[in-house]
Parts: C-alpha cells; structure tokens; sequence
C-alpha cells in the first residue's frame, strides 16, 4: 500500500476525531454528547484500518472490529443511563447532573438563555387541485 | 504542507465557534459555514492523489469530505434528531473509506452496527426523552470558545502530524514483526476469509470476552433502564438553561 493511502485516511480520521472531542466539549443535550463519543471512535477505527493494511496484514481490523463491538455496548449502557437520569430530571441538560465536583467547589451556573420564538403556527402543505371543482347544485340548508 | 495545516485547523476552529448554536439565529451561522468550506478546501489541499489508483482517489476525496461535513454539521446542529441522522450519514461514509481499503467485512460491520442499530437506538431514546420544543440545552453551546480551543489544539497536533507523516519507503515488516505464523498464508485467502481465519485463530480469547462484554452489557441495560421511577418533574425545571 502506498503511503499516502495511509496519510489520508490519517488526515480524515483525525479530523473527524478533533470535531468529536471538541463536540463533546460544547454540547449540552446528553444524546448529542453521546453522539459526539461515537464520532470518535469511528475516526480511531477508520485509522486502524489503514494502519491494518499498510502493514499488509489483519491486525489492524481485528482492532478495530473489538472498537466497534465495544461502541456497541457502549451505546446500549450509555443510553439506558440517559433515559434513567431523563426520568429524574424531565431534561436532557447536562446542567442538571453536577454533584461530582470536589468539596468546596461551586457548580458552574448556566448562562441565561433568552426564550427562543418557537413558532406555534401549523403550516399545512399547500396541495394543488386535483381536478375540477365539481359543480354543485344550489344547497338550501334550513337552519331552524 | 504543516503550514496549511495550521491554516485548516485555525479555520476549522472558527467555523465550529460561529456556527455552535448560540441563542437566536443570526448570520454568524452562515459565516461560520462558509469558514468551514474553506478549511475543507484546505484539509483537500493536505490529501495525496494515490500514484495509480485514480479510483481509491476519487473516492478518498468525495466519502472523506462528506465524512467531515456531516460530522461537522452533527455536531453544530440544535435539533437531536438532526445531529443523529448526519452521524449516519459521516459513518456511512467512514464505511465506503473502509469499502475503498479493502476492509470489506468492516465497513458491512459499521453500516450494519452503527448506521444500523446505534442510531435506530439512539432515535429511540430521543423519542422516549422527548422535550418540548427546543430546550434551553440545544439552543446554547457550553463554553463555546473553550470548546473551539480544544479543536484547535487537537487539530494542530493530529493534522500536523499527519502531514509531516512521511516513513521511507514502503511498508515491510521486519522478520521479527511478523509474529504470524500463517500470515503469508493469510493474504492468500479472500479478504474477510483471511480475517475470520486471523480472529479465530490467534484471538479466539479476544472474542469470546468481547462476546461476554456484550453480554454484560445487554444485561445492565436491561436492569438499568427498566426500574420503574416515577419522580415529578423538578417545579424550577423550565427556568434554569
């Protein structure tokens, strides 16, 4: 395998790890937290998988394969805690969780947030005419 | 070619810190988009054209752009839902980078795992957690400027050291590397022959604990999320980001 197969898929997986890690800094949403955590770890199996074949063997892939499986059971634990501290807490906010910090130490407070213009407005979809507006004959309704 | 990687990462840090959500939308999402074009034209300009594999190329550079974008955009995008369907999207494309090295079996693995059944799962939880509207945790970024650092520094270090990557020569294990025995016998197998012959020869042990890690894990699922816990919802839950 040429070397530069090797350093792009380097490049790529090394960016899609960056962009994990730093999403896993900034997001507040728990699920999106979690997320960001897979986003790493496919960019570490990606790179083991060109590790693999530039050596020109499987080991690289056996790697990565036990990566996946533990993402897998990562995930299964990860989400099964998610819905447990939803049902606490009625919020995904990491805000929420903030007893594991040293004695002494104040948490963190959020910032204010300013209430978003959530549109209550229901756009049905504009349907066009399906034929000829059938020709009705004059309806007398007798009210009363 | 360590200098565009400083000007990449620079420009990947600024594209993530205006395009985080932060409050209402303004233009500083767009800005923050067109930056992050910009440092994917760099992160381009860092890729090598594969001497006599036009093909592996092409794909290299379409599935690995796609790969970035949609990860960028699951990590800058409010609605959860958003964010887990682009991450099925950059893994489906981590699978065709996977495809393209001839990792047949693992990009069926990661299709089938990830794009499969995490994100069927995570859609679940989103589904079971539902929140009203769009909560105060999705519409506002933690420490974004924190954050930007982080990718920053860690963009620095892994795309600097990737493009200074340049090992003399190709690649040939030396005779005390080659500690597998039948790897000669390997290579001559068919791809996902040879890795099965490989994972059940010299790494059976290796299987059967990951076999029974999953288990376990199955099992503290099943016993984490199914206690009944009914608690009333906190009466300051609405006020506090």
């Amino acid at each position: 395998m040429p070397v530069e197969f090797v350093r792009n898929y380097l490049i790529i997986s090394s960016v899609l790890f960056s962009i994990g890690a730093a999403g896993f800094v900034a997001r507040r949403n728990l699920i999106t937290m979690f997320l960001s955590v897979e986003l790493m770890l496919q960019g570490v199996a990606l790179s083991l998988v060109a590790f693999g074949r530039a050596w020109g063997n499987y080991h690289g892939e056996v790697f990565a394969l036990f990566v996946i499986a533990v993402a897998a059971a990562e995930a299964a634990i990860a989400l099964a805690l998610v819905l447990v501290l939803y049902r606490h807490r009625h919020s995904l906010d990491v805000f929420w969780w903030q007893q594991l910090r040293e004695p002494g130490t104040t948490p963190p407070v959020p910032e204010p947030v300013e209430e978003a213009e959530v549109s209550t407005e229901v756009h049905w979809p504009k349907l066009p005419p399906a034929g000829i507006e059938p020709v009705r004959e004059k309806e007398t309704i007798d009210v009363g | 070619m360590v200098s565009i990687a400083l000007v990449a990462a620079a420009c990947s840090a600024a594209a993530f810190l205006l395009a985080l959500p932060r409050g209402q939308i303004g233009t500083g999402r767009l800005i923050g988009y067109a930056l992050g074009g910009v440092a994917l034209l760099l992160i381009w300009l860092l890729l090598d054209a594969v001497p006599g594999r036009a093909g592996l190329t092409v794909i290299t550079y379409l599935a690995g752009a796609f790969a970035i974008v949609a990860a960028f955009l699951m990590v800058t995008r409010r609605s959860p839902v958003a964010s887990a369907l682009w991450f099925a999207a950059s893994v489906v494309s981590g699978a065709v980078l996977m495809f393209a090295a001839g990792a047949q079996f693992l990009g069926a693995a990661t299709v089938i795992v990830y794009a499969g059944a995490v994100i069927v799962m995570f859609l679940f939880v989103i589904m079971l957690a539902q929140q009203e509207g769009w909560a105060p945790c999705d519409r506002e970024a933690h420490e974004a400027p924190l954050a930007a650092l982080t990718l920053l520094f860690l963009l620095v270090a892994l795309l600097g050291a990737a493009a200074r990557y340049r090992p003399a020569g190709p690649y040939v294990p030396k005779p005390q590397q080659q500690y597998v025995s039948s790897v000669a016998a390997i290579e001559q197998k068919p791809h996902t022959a040879g890795l099965g012959a490989l994972l059940f020869s010299e790494h059976v042990v290796t299987i059967e604990v990951v076999g029974t890690l999953l288990l376990v894990a199955m099992v503290g699922a099943v016993v984490i999320a199914a206690r009944r816990l009914i608690v009333p919802p906190p009466e300051d839950a609405t006020n506090v980001g």
